[in-house]
């Protein structure tokens, strides 16, 4: 893969690598890229993908509440910084 | 059965804590354990075969109040407001959680070296890994730690660890087992599995954490009229040309096949084609599922967050890179590289299509055989930095395993004997909801190979002596 490829797609994938890292990563998902090229040797044209392994149609449930009304402070407890109940991030502006 | 009975003093928990203590020091299976839970012993179940019975669960499982790691030093400090649906389950049934093990980082790797918090040994020789992902579930249970442990397997990362430690290791039917509180890699093989060194256990834990959860909607009914039975004398299919594999691991393979004949047993020799192709069909899927689950760690709503951020966008980016290692940042961006535009059709649905081709051959198997004997894993437990197991050459000797995840069939690794004082494991698959074929066809081997005991191993009773 070409290295300005990998910075692409390090980029969609929201990673900022470093320069130790690029070379060594670039030299891994080469390889494994090239790995899977292997599957352009089999013909499965005619079949149709499968995406899950058991297809069932969607289900749904009733929007109840979970009955456990710390579970929302204890989610907020686990933030990283926090202001009262708010989650707090750099300045977006 | 002592393990019922362990819990519940305090003279009980002092042995039961300096025995996982003693193994601990040399082995480093678990990233937590708790035994004053086992103490408490308040969770006495009437009639549950587990009532009592303490286990461990792989650190990507939710067990409230216990940290959920996945192994990685993005989680490293994070602590579960919640259980999973599974340990909710055993907890239910009379099971009380005493550990949380060590694996490959959210579950990437095939020795738990992939680790970004704890180095784990093999109860069998400590200079070799335990395999992986789950490998702190098996080295825990190889060394008489826990009855039983849960696992997850994704592509072979119960069976495989099993193998490594000469222990059973069962991979339910995609949507058996709730995936609810289990931290996802890839949604559409992730799987919770069970490992122990009694098949009976096995047996009833899968009772008590299968069907059907509300909280996911891809979990499965699974009444006990779907469950399917081994035929009084079941037909095997074994591969007529296994490749690749080491000479402990063919012999083993070979001997497995001559038992079932010498038994009176019909073994038809097969070929699967789709075989050669299932690797690398498995690493498109499974990374490019990956990519899409992972985005969630991005240092806002949990875990570790980056001090250099000076914009959301930058606190994200440097998050991941130093929050990540490795190899999660290699099928990071595989997965994302196989979904781009203009890759999509060569990559991603190509494997969907080698998926479907998976599953015809294997119906087409079924259609003649009751279960399929295969290796686990084509070597047996390999020394940590072993050149020759590169994390590339570890993918690729994957192949026996990922081909059940992609069909979503249920599967199981046994121990079948040492070899060079080395666990060597074979697996079992069988069509869906085979699980209790699965478990009665490992009972054709139980007293032919017996689970062997690595030095320094105590059963409970010994334990609590």
């Amino acid at each position: 893969m070409q290295k300005d490829e990998l910075l692409i797609t390090a980029s969609l994938a929201r990673l900022e690598l470093r320069e130790d890292e690029i070379d060594r990563l670039d030299e891994a998902v080469s390889s494994m890229i090239e790995y899977f090229t292997v599957m352009d040797e089999i013909d499965v044209d005619d079949l149709e993908p499968t995406t899950h392994a058991f297809v069932r149609d969607n289900r749904t449930r009733d929007d109840l509440f979970s009955g456990d009304s710390s579970m929302p402070d204890r989610l907020i407890e686990n933030s990283p910084e926090r202001e009262d109940r708010f989650i707090v991030v750099p300045n977006v502006i | 059965m002592s393990w019922n009975t362990i819990c519940g003093s305090r003279e009980n928990a002092d042995k039961y804590r300096a025995y996982i203590g003693e193994w601990e020091n040399r082995i480093h299976s678990m990233l937590e354990y708790r035994v004053e839970h086992c103490e408490q012993g308040e969770n006495r179940i009437s009639g549950s075969l587990l009532s009592g019975m303490p286990f461990a669960a792989k650190d990507n499982i939710a067990v409230r109040d216990f940290k959920l790691t996945c192994g990685s030093r993005m989680l490293e400090n994070l602590v579960s407001p919640y259980d999973a649906t599974a340990v909710k389950r055993l907890k239910e049934a009379g099971c009380i959680p005493v550990a949380k093990t060590n694996m490959d980082e959210f579950g990437m790797g095939s020795s738990t070296d992939n680790s970004a918090l704890l180095v784990t040994n093999n109860p069998w020789d400590t200079d070799r890994v335990t395999g992986g992902s789950s490998g702190g579930s098996a080295a825990a249970v190889a060394a008489g730690l826990v009855p039983f442990a849960l696992g997850s397997d994704t592509g072979g990362s119960v069976r495989q660890p099993a193998s490594f430690c000469g222990v059973y290791g069962l991979k339910p039917t995609y949507g058996a087992v709730s995936r609810f509180g289990l931290v996802s890699y890839a949604s559409s093989l992730d799987v919770i599995g069970i490992m122990s060194r009694d098949i009976s256990i096995i047996e009833n834990v899968f009772n008590a954490v299968k069907g059907q959860d509300l909280n996911d909607q891809t979990s499965i009914e699974y009444r006990d009229s779907d469950s399917l039975s081994l035929a009084e004398k079941p037909v095997f299919s074994v591969l007529k040309n296994p490749e690749g594999l080491s000479l402990e691991v063919d012999e083993a393979y070979r001997n497995a096949a001559a038992l079932l004949r010498e038994k009176g047993y019909e073994v038809r020799e097969i070929e699967l084609p789709v075989l050669d192709y299932v690797v690398p069909a498995y690493y498109t899927i499974a990374t490019a599922e990956a990519s899409a689950n992972l985005a969630r760690y991005n240092g806002v709503r949990y875990g570790y967050r980056s001090s250099k951020g000076e914009t959301p966008s930058e606190l994200m980016k440097k998050t991941r890179d130093e929050g990540f290692g490795d190899e999660v940042k290699l099928r990071i961006l595989l997965g994302t590289y196989v979904l781009r535009s203009g890759f999509q059709d060569r990559y991603y649905v190509k494997a969907q299509k080698i998926r479907t081709r998976i599953m015809n051959e294997l119906d087409d198997v079924f259609r003649t055989s009751d279960l399929i004997m295969l290796p686990s894993f084509p070597v047996p437990a390999f020394r940590h930095g072993d050149e020759s197991m590169s994390q590339y050459q570890q993918k690729v000797a994957d192949k026996f395993t990922v081909t059940a995840n992609l069909a979503g069939i249920p599967a199981l690794s046994f121990p079948a004997g040492n070899y060079n004082s080395l666990p060597v494991g074979l697996q079992f698959f069988a069509p869906r909801y085979g699980e209790k074929m699965l478990l009665d066809a490992a009972r054709i081997f139980e007293n032919d190979y017996p689970v062997m005991n690595p030095q320094g191993f105590k059963t409970a009773e010994e334990i609590i002596g």
